[in-house]
């Protein structure tokens, strides 16, 4: 029985009403541009959500130190530090450019080591470190082996930004003396 | 499968319009009438249909040229189908049959090449929905108890025995009808 039903409907076409092939293809065209938009939109989307956080990163750039293994900012070595001798003593760090040439003013010019390096996040890695002519006092910094320059520089730029009346950002780091 | 074919489901695969036109015209009416078949209405297989479409362009992709195409779209059609129905709810898969009208001795008659396709498609429709779809995914487009068991959401069990009750069914319908058309002749 159930071959023979089989071979009745084995090979049956009904031809479907004239319209369904446009209402099909229409359909199709509807899905198509659904997609298509849906896949603008991501990519807007995308790109927003990436320039907003490429702005918020450079905008409030501690929230990147903070995550930094590099930073060594103890406050309680901070305060114990003479701030005075190391506003001497240690090159500045700041991360904008005007912020060197207030500081190339106001603060006496030390020639940094060949060797000497920043090791600074890498949300500091466009900004220059500060380049300072040392003169004399350039034996000063041979024998430390490591410089707390967040204190320096945060005490430098204080000096700095009195002077300039203007709000500046001061990264703390670490510099550290290669022989 | 032919290396026309072949190629028209590589070109529809990469998104040709001319290229699904042509499969639509080759493999609607049959697709259109397997949507008939699990429908209550012109209407209601119209909508399967377009349905069903839809979504063979969509997953023409994972189709492999391997398979039978044409089991492929039935397939694809059968569960569009079931889906719809399921969304409208009107009917279960188990449901006790009580329609058995014919004698043991009837069935010993019963000769299935008395009956043409009218008469067939006639009696499968009469039985109650479940057998009916039963009967017709294993019979007419060939699926397996498991299959059918996965789509229904049944026991593979319950598959087997509703088929079994589906041919006793039908069996006894025609039987049934053959008889009722007797009388009438017999009036006449």
């Amino acid at each position: 029985m159930d071959q023979y039903v089989k071979g009745m409907f084995a090979d049956e076409a009904i031809q479907p009403p004239k319209g369904a092939e446009n209402a099909l293809f229409e359909r199709m065209d509807k899905i198509r541009s659904r997609k298509r938009q849906a896949r603008i939109f991501g990519s807007v989307a995308l790109v927003c959500f990436a320039y907003w956080g490429s702005a918020t990163l450079f905008e409030n750039p501690e929230v990147a130190f903070s995550n930094s293994e590099q930073v060594e900012a103890n406050p309680a070595d901070l305060s114990a530090l003479d701030a005075d001798e190391l506003a001497n003593e240690m090159p500045v760090i700041a991360n904008e450019e005007p912020m060197e040439s207030n500081q190339s003013e106001a603060i006496p010019s030390v020639e940094a080591p060949s060797d000497l390096r920043l090791a600074a996040p890498n949300a500091m890695t466009n900004a220059q470190p500060a380049e300072v002519q040392q003169g004399d006092r350039k034996g000063a910094l041979e024998p430390i082996d490591v410089l707390p320059a967040s204190p320096a520089s945060h005490v430098m730029s204080d000096k700095a930004l009195r002077e300039a009346e203007e709000e500046r950002w001061v990264m703390p780091a670490v510099v550290k003396v290669k022989d | 499968m032919d290396s026309e074919e072949v190629e028209l489901i590589e070109r529809c695969k990469k998104g040709h319009a001319d290229a699904q036109r042509r499969l639509y015209s080759r493999y609607s009416p049959l697709l259109f009438a397997v949507a008939l078949r699990y429908s209550n209405t012109r209407h209601d297989a119209e909508d399967i249909a377009q349905d069903a479409w839809v979504k063979v362009f969509r997953y023409l992709k994972s189709f492999s040229e391997n398979n039978s195409f044409e089991g492929w779209l039935r397939r694809i059609v059968v569960n569009t189908a079931i889906t719809h129905y399921r969304r409208q709810k009107k009917h279960t898969y188990h449901v006790d049959i009580d329609e058995v009208y014919a004698t043991p001795k009837d069935l010993e008659a019963f000769k299935e090449t008395d009956y043409n396709k009218e008469e067939i498609e006639k009696a499968i429709n009469a039985l109650p929905k479940g057998y009916a779809t039963v009967f017709k995914m294993y019979v007419i487009e060939g699926f397996k108890h498991k299959e059918i068991a996965e789509t229904l959401g049944i026991d593979v069990n319950t598959s087997k025995s509703q088929l079994s009750r589906a041919r006793r069914a039908l069996q006894g319908t025609l039987i049934n009808m053959a008889r009722i058309a007797k009388k009438s002749d017999g009036n006449q």
